[in-house]
């Protein structure tokens, strides 16, 4: 009788463990740092909410924040439409399935800097989408310019991301038994309405579940903008993890930049709180 | 009706192909191209053709004087990803089958306590993290770097198990319960088949995560032999020269154990596999 | 309690890894990878000789910057740092430095041009002496890059003693949009953008930084910088400057450069030797000319502090690298198109014969002159006049928040006085969190 009681927390240990282990001090050091004037290098002097109050008079946290959502919801939106079509298509059998599905898995398989220097190459002013462009009698495009560098970043983002909503997917769609397509249709469901009442319901939790995690890794990645623009032109595409880098690893700054992933956490909060709310257990 | 969902199918599938080869096109015109042709002459494909970009990675040329074959970070990349991928599966597979199919007290918050490791930006915890490995004396260690990317997989592995798991239909697990087997021989006998493909999924994400993670190997390792993948491409950009073709020849090559396993594994998946299950 | 407890760490940290454990060597990759090499091999015959052990890496800077932060933050360091561009005033000011006097004392402190030593002569918080914690590997010498062909056939000619306002008017006249644009000077967050800066800030007699105090940079917010923004701005806006210079990273000017799309540009020696090592077409049509004060890269090298015995292994290595004049100067400035030239005077004469040999044809000076004349700075470790390597700076540089914030000038057409204004409340602020 014991043993069933805790038989929930032994399935749970190694993963909660392993984590915990981990992570536990440096989230600890961190908060605890983002009250502190830290230098890299040097001791720390002070207690107090002088980052914070230093973060939220300087307006860049806000537009750094911004730029983020930006990027973060509409490269995730796009992976989302994208990989779920695929996935769709994918779902049935067709000759060379196998080819198309491990083409299409490619990009993944491409680190996030090799991707970034990648599409710096293509996507420089006299890199070859440009080059490309002229030849074809076209005038260039400046990619990385002030109007366009998050834009290029979104489309570099997706390109390497959709495969893990593609392949997540049509995991997912496998395991939606047939019986409950083929009720629909006895019941006199189209195409369409088999996806809204079968499929999607089915997918629900994977959608959220994998949503949410691109959306916390998108939210959180430097690589690939870094890389590309370096958050420039000026501060045309400073995510905030490129200013949270510049200003702790940088400017040497540890303390304020503590202070500003600190302040990113309600964000964060909120998406995994949604997503524990969500997903459940389909009836 | 048929024909035109095919028809639309086809579209489909060549415009996304077409944007997704842009990017590989020219990773492999780069790497089959002699660096100085590519970069005055822009050509669109490898004119002329040249090897010397892949010869240079595996005789040792490639780095900043590195003396080594670019496979002996390939080798490392494996070690580590294989490593942590049974761990975190592993450890993911336990944790997402309580998740999904038992009630407990806490159950939210530890569920919401494995993604905390997602939560703030690496190069700020890096610095704790340096202590810890430390103080574990595992700093350029090959094996405490499996350990420390279980902070990618495992959050990951659980909640994308705890996804697949929650939609094995209720009857199904109702049945092995019935049958009188215990949970654990619930877990493995019908609830794993029955989630194959998702687990397997999970399993090359956290092969992918792991092979491609930059940051945390950055922070463990030290010398140069012991680079993954990653680090090694990095290494290819001194200062202000990149080597354009051996960088690109290194993604190539660098982006041929991920496809691999992921073929290898792959072919594990039927579709239709879940079909039969309900009424056997 | 937190003391303790660092305490605790440091104790176990430093007899984890020092304990006889081989000496750790990290050198930081320049572009010219046969001078890595070298380095390394040159290291490990040092290693045969004495019989000390040593694990020696090269990194690339994009992963060593982090490496070093960390590093230093947790004070588990590595030994010697080779080719370093920043770190020493940081790793100075968290007390792990070592002082290399008696290593100059060693190679001739006569033979080194004042400049050398005079970089890294920073303030040891013990003593207030002012001692050397780091000796320049060489001087990474920044010229103009100027393409002939295109100079020719604008009808000019480079003089004797070439200046901004000539160059200006050279790349004005060879300007040609869109296929080739005369100043593709770098202006955007980078290395080079800086050293650039520092030169323009020099000649027109502006300044970073007076002191290390909060309104130590009060001086960047004046006359000469607003002419200098106001003048780029023109050059931006007329097109001779490239107008996707603004989203350049560190090598783009190299690259626009090996395209033939910019006349001249601003870089060290890399280019040519980049050039040279692939038979670029541009190489007959390269000139690079010297227009004081030059500018120069800081590579160092510096030692951690460990324990006595490792310290004195460690600077017998710095010496034992440099000690060999000749075959140094060999690998690291004439087969390497003169990326670095000399820090000994005895080698610096020699590379001067060399030119008058002509056996450089593509300098267009002898970049010896302006660095014996001392018209020479480092353009991103010292600020001037401060005139010491300062941390506060090194943060400025390698955060590229300065060139940063000049990006408003060329797209949103901001006031130069406005811009300015910006950056010297910036420097002033890290002035100000750096005495807290």
């Amino acid at each position: 009788m014991m043993k069933k009681r805790f038989e929930p927390y032994m399935y749970m240990a190694p993963a909660v463990l392993i984590i915990a282990f981990i992570i536990i001090f440096p989230l600890i050091y961190t908060l605890y740092i983002s009250f502190a004037s830290k230098l890299i290098g040097r001791e720390i002097t002070s207690f107090g909410f002088f980052n914070y109050a230093k973060v939220f008079s300087e307006g860049r946290f806000f537009s750094s924040f911004g730029k983020s959502l930006f990027f973060t919801v509409i490269s995730v939106f796009m992976k989302f439409v994208i990989g779920l079509a695929l996935a769709l298509i994918l779902n049935r059998s067709f000759r060379g399935r196998g080819l198309v599905k491990g083409y299409f898995f490619l990009p993944w398989c491409i680190p996030w800097f090799t991707t970034a220097i990648l599409f710096l190459w293509m996507f420089r002013f006299s890199g070859g989408v440009n080059t490309m462009l002229t030849r074809a009698g076209l005038s260039p495009v400046f990619w990385l310019s002030e109007r366009l560098a998050l834009v290029t970043g979104i489309f570099a983002n997706i390109w390497k991301g959709f495969p893990f909503f593609m392949i997540s997917f049509l995991a997912g769609l496998q395991a939606i038994p047939k019986e409950l397509y083929e009720a629909a249709k006895v019941d006199g469901a189209g195409p369409f309405q088999q996806f809204l009442h079968v499929t999607l319901p089915g997918l629900r939790n994977v959608i959220l579940i994998t949503c949410t995690l691109s959306t916390l890794w998108t939210f959180g990645l430097f690589d690939l903008l870094y890389v590309m623009t370096r958050g420039g032109p000026g501060d045309a595409s400073k995510v905030l993890p490129i200013l949270v880098y510049e200003t702790g690893i940088r400017q040497y700054e540890f303390g304020k930049a503590a202070a500003m992933a600190v302040l990113t956490l309600p964000v964060v909060l909120l998406l995994v709180f949604v997503l524990v709310r969500l997903t459940r257990r389909e009836a | 009706m048929k024909n035109r969902g095919g028809v639309t199918r086809t579209v489909v599938l060549l415009v996304i192909g077409l944007v997704v080869a842009l990017p590989i096109y020219w990773a492999f015109v780069v790497s089959f191209t002699p660096p100085a042709v590519v970069l005055f002459k822009k050509p669109l494909y490898p004119s002329p053709f040249t090897l010397e970009n892949y010869v240079a990675l595996f005789a040792g040329e490639w780095g900043p004087g590195s003396g080594y074959s670019f496979l002996l970070p390939v080798r490392n990349s494996i070690i580590v990803a294989v490593g942590n991928t049974l761990l975190s599966v592993t450890v993911g597979i336990l944790a997402a089958y309580a998740l999904a199919m038992m009630q407990f007290r806490g159950k939210r918050a530890l569920s919401t306590f494995v993604l905390f490791a997602y939560v703030f930006p690496p190069f700020i915890i890096m610095i704790a993290l340096r202590y810890l490995i430390t103080w574990l004396g595992i700093n350029d260690t090959l094996y405490g770097l499996i350990l420390l990317h279980c902070v990618i997989t495992v959050p990951y592995c659980t909640w994308m198990l705890r996804a697949y798991f929650l939609s094995v239909p209720k009857d199904i697990e109702e049945a092995a319960m019935v049958d009188g087997c215990t949970r654990f021989q619930a877990l493995i006998r019908v609830i794993l088949p029955v989630t194959l493909p998702g687990v397997i999924t999970a399993a090359t994400f956290a092969f992918t995560l792991s092979w491609q993670d930059l940051i945390l190997a950055l922070i463990t390792l030290d010398t140069d032999v012991n680079y993954t993948v990653p680090m090694a491409l990095v290494n290819m950009i001194q200062g202000d020269f990149i080597q354009w073709g051996k960088l690109m020849a290194g993604a190539v090559v660098g982006a041929l154990p991920p496809i691999f396993v992921y073929y290898l594994l792959q072919r594990h998946i039927v579709s239709g596999l879940t079909a039969g299950a309900v009424k056997g | 309690m937190r003391r303790l407890l660092a305490l605790g760490l440091i104790i176990v940290a430093f007899g984890l890894t020092t304990w006889g454990q081989p000496l750790e060597i990290w050198i930081r990759s320049v572009y010219y990878p046969p001078f890595n090499e070298w380095l390394k091999s040159k290291i490990l015959e040092w290693s045969e000789q004495t019989g000390v052990e040593v694990d020696v890496s090269i990194i690339s800077d994009y992963l060593l910057d982090e490496k070093l932060i960390n590093a230093i933050e947790t004070r588990v360091t590595p030994d010697i740092i080779f080719n370093a561009e920043s770190g020493v005033t940081l790793a100075l000011e968290a007390g792990l430095a070592v002082p290399l006097e008696d290593v100059v004392d060693r190679l001739g402190r006569d033979d080194f041009y004042p400049l050398a030593l005079q970089a890294y002569a920073l303030t040891d918080p013990e003593t207030g002496q002012k001692l050397v914690y780091a000796i320049p590997m060489f001087f990474e010498f920044g010229y103009w890059y100027i393409r002939t062909d295109l100079l020719k056939a604008a009808g000019m000619e480079i003089p004797e003693q070439p200046t901004w306002e000539w160059l200006v008017e050279a790349a004005k006249a060879m300007n040609n949009p869109p296929e080739v644009y005369g100043l593709g000077i770098p202006i955007s967050p980078s290395y080079d953008a800086l050293n650039v800066l520092s030169f323009l800030l020099y000649h027109y007699g502006g300044g970073f930084i007076t002191e290390l105090a909060p309104g130590g940079a009060d001086i960047f917010n004046t006359e000469p910088t607003w002419r200098l923004f106001e003048d780029l701005k023109q050059l931006y806006k007329d097109k001779i400057i490239p107008p996707d210079a603004v989203s350049w990273t560190d090598f783009d000017n190299n690259l626009s450069y090996m395209e033939g799309r910019i006349a001249t540009t601003w870089n060290p020696g890399s280019i040519m030797g980049a050039m040279l090592k692939q038979n670029h077409p541009l190489v007959p049509y390269t000139k690079m000319i010297a227009i004081p004060p030059i500018s120069l890269g800081g590579e160092c090298v510096f030692v951690f502090k460990s324990t006595p015995e490792r310290e004195a292994k460690c600077k017998d290595l710095v010496y034992y690298i440099f000690a060999d004049k000749e075959t140094y100067r060999v690998k690291s400035a004439d087969e390497a198109g003169l990326y670095g030239v000399p820090i000994f005077k005895s080698q610096g004469a020699i590379i001067s014969q060399k030119y008058e040999a002509g056996e450089f044809p593509f300098l267009g000076s002898d970049p010896m002159v302006p660095i014996a004349r001392g018209e020479a700075f480092f353009g991103t470790n010292v600020p001037y006049p401060y005139g010491e390597a300062t941390s506060v700076f090194e943060a400025a540089a390698s955060s590229f928040q300065i060139t940063a914030m000049m990006g408003p000038l060329f797209i949103k057409d901001a006031d130069p006085k406005q811009v300015a204004q910006d950056i010297s409340l910036w420097l002033n602020a890290r002035l100000a969190a750096r005495g807290s």
